[in-house]
């Protein structure tokens, strides 16, 4: 269970999509996001697949990580297809028993089964491709003009990309608690659910406890390190728009566009 | 360099609730002075208040009493803990929670970002405290993939970037293997010698300050004895005083000396006691 979480999804790589400005990637996937709402006949979720496969071969990310990003939503995707298949009247295409399916419920399954997965591996693309710290890095960018409003889109970056940072810390802390604990014998793995949950309890304790030591002494070195909340700081990797960005820019448009009134006319 | 003059810390501890916080005087009246370009210890056994004081050469803490002067500054948190950062760096003792990048890079980063660095000179500042630390190969990896060692070598190179003159590495030691707790210290001391910065070393690690150009010895939030390791270590029933022990090398020397061995104490490292072994025993000595 909580062993087997895996986070910081990122593919280590130099491909073209990599070198992209984080901003540039979440526009595209936005957009592209965006887009797959237009479509209604499944057929054009094709077109809209072999755009998505051309950008997993562009960033170099071997096949099997498309199907490894479904995977966590096999059993959503199930459950839908089956449910709009059955739920939704019209034409009858067969039944069995009191169960049918309808022609109109089959088109509806398909093409909410088809965009879900399309939204999630897409989101897949973008994780796989940008680190946690660039993504952090890009939205306080993007969203810098919300700093004028009072918004501290500088302090929630730092705040989520910290989080991010400490994910595979906490991780490590469960597993030596989980196993301080069991070594003196309470068993995590059996019992119904309230039991399991109840036993949870001398896990979150200290992993709270400790959290917040860590977050204590974290503010002391980067207080040592000299960060103010004052939050005038220079860069090191700027983020700048290159010739290549601008060109993404355009094709992730042209797309949005085509998908758009494809979608519309069909 | 640094100097303290009367310097006084206390803080109020809180016992069960209900009950009365009692004041708890963690420095009592330190007086030290640290010259430029020395590699300072700092030694004393847990609440000895050797940490307290660390704290005070950076500015995390301010004197309730006294003044702690960093060149000619004084740390009363009055506008210039900026500049004070700038010229005393500290690393601590647990390495997961001082580094904030997700990359080596990014994190040495950190500190020339909150400085004010300018960009274009951030890429010659990392190389170089990279390579002062000996890990410029490992630039882009996950600091969460590094071993300890590597760690606090980060942590150190964050803050050998910001150019600092001094660093104060409180306990960095204490969560390491034998072998990266010596790979650390002779980063320090490389430091020290080649780029002049004023090293202060506060560990409860005997061995590791024996090079230390002065050390001073704490214990209840006064600093009892200070002076070089050779002074220290003369008198083993002094630091047993202090709950601190004798580096292995001598202690064995103070044995071997009991057992009639004519040795001229106190004996610091292992080669010295060869030395003086295979003279006495070409002399034809005691045995």
């Amino acid at each position: 269970m909580l062993r087997d979480i895996t986070i910081g999804k990122y593919y280590n790589g130099s491909s073209l999509i990599h070198s992209l400005d984080c901003r540039t990637k979440l526009a595209g996937a936005l957009l592209y996001i965006v887009s797959l709402f237009f479509v209604k006949d499944p057929i054009l979720f094709i077109p809209c697949l072999v755009y998505l496969l051309i950008l997993y071969r562009l960033a170099s990310i071997p096949w099997h990580y498309i199907l490894k990003g479904l995977r966590s939503i096999v059993v959503l995707l199930v459950f839908t297809f089956v449910f709009q298949s059955l739920i939704t009247s019209g034409r009858e295409l067969f039944s069995i028993g009191f169960l049918s399916v309808s022609y109109e419920g089959l088109m509806k399954a398909i093409r909410l089964v088809s965009r879900i997965s399309l939204m999630i591996l897409m989101a897949s693309l973008l994780a796989y491709t940008t680190t946690p710290t660039q993504m952090a890095a890009g939205l306080e960018k993007s969203l810098g003009f919300l700093e004028k409003l009072k918004v501290p889109v500088h302090e929630m970056a730092m705040m989520v990309s910290i989080a991010f940072r400490f994910i595979p810390v906490f991780i490590e802390e469960v597993n030596i608690i989980m196993d301080a604990q069991a070594s003196r014998g309470v068993d995590f793995y059996s019992g119904n659910v309230f039991r399991r949950m109840g036993k949870m309890m001398p896990l979150v304790v200290p992993l709270f406890v400790s959290a917040i030591r860590r977050s204590a002494e974290l503010a002391m070195a980067m207080e040592a390190r000299g960060y103010t909340d004052a939050g005038n700081r220079t860069r090191y990797r700027e983020l700048i728009y290159t010739k290549k960005d601008r060109t993404a820019y355009l094709i992730s448009i042209l797309m949005f566009l085509l998908i758009l009134i494809s979608g519309l006319l069909l | 360099m640094i100097r303290a003059s009367n310097v006084v810390y206390s803080y109020l501890k809180y016992g069960r609730t209900g009950e009365e916080p009692v004041s708890v005087r963690a420095l009592d009246h330190v007086d030290l002075e640290i010259e430029r370009g020395s590699f300072i210890s700092i030694i004393g056994h847990n609440g000895s208040g050797k940490s307290t004081l660390a704290k005070h050469f950076n500015g995390l803490l301010f004197p309730k009493e006294g003044t702690v002067w960093i060149d000619d500054l004084p740390t009363d948190g009055k506008g210039n803990l900026a500049q004070i950062r700038q010229k005393v760096c500290m690393v601590f003792q647990n390495p997961d929670n001082q580094i904030i990048g997700a990359t080596v890079e990014e994190d040495i980063a950190f500190g020339l970002e909150n400085m004010q660095v300018p960009t274009e000179q951030m890429q010659e500042r990392i190389d170089r405290s990279l390579e002062a630390v000996g890990l410029t190969e490992k630039r882009n990896e996950n600091p969460g993939c590094l071993s300890g060692g590597q760690k606090q070598k980060t942590a150190i190179a964050g803050a050998v970037a910001v150019s600092p003159q001094c660093l104060v590495l409180d306990e960095a030691t204490a969560m390491l293997d034998p072998r990266a707790r010596r790979e650390v210290i002779r980063v320090a001391r490389k430091l020290n010698e080649e780029e002049g910065i004023t090293v202060i070393l506060i560990t409860h690690f005997m061995d590791e300050i024996i090079h230390s150009h002065r050390i001073f010895v704490m214990d209840h939030g006064v600093v009892v004895q200070s002076g070089t390791p050779k002074e220290i270590f003369a008198d083993p029933g002094l630091l047993e005083q202090y709950h601190l022990e004798l580096p292995p090398v001598t202690k064995l020397a103070f044995g071997l000396r009991q057992k009639g061995l004519p040795l001229e104490l106190p004996v610091l490292e292992p080669e010295e006691l060869l030395k003086q072994l295979l003279r006495i025993r070409k002399g034809g000595g005691a045995c």
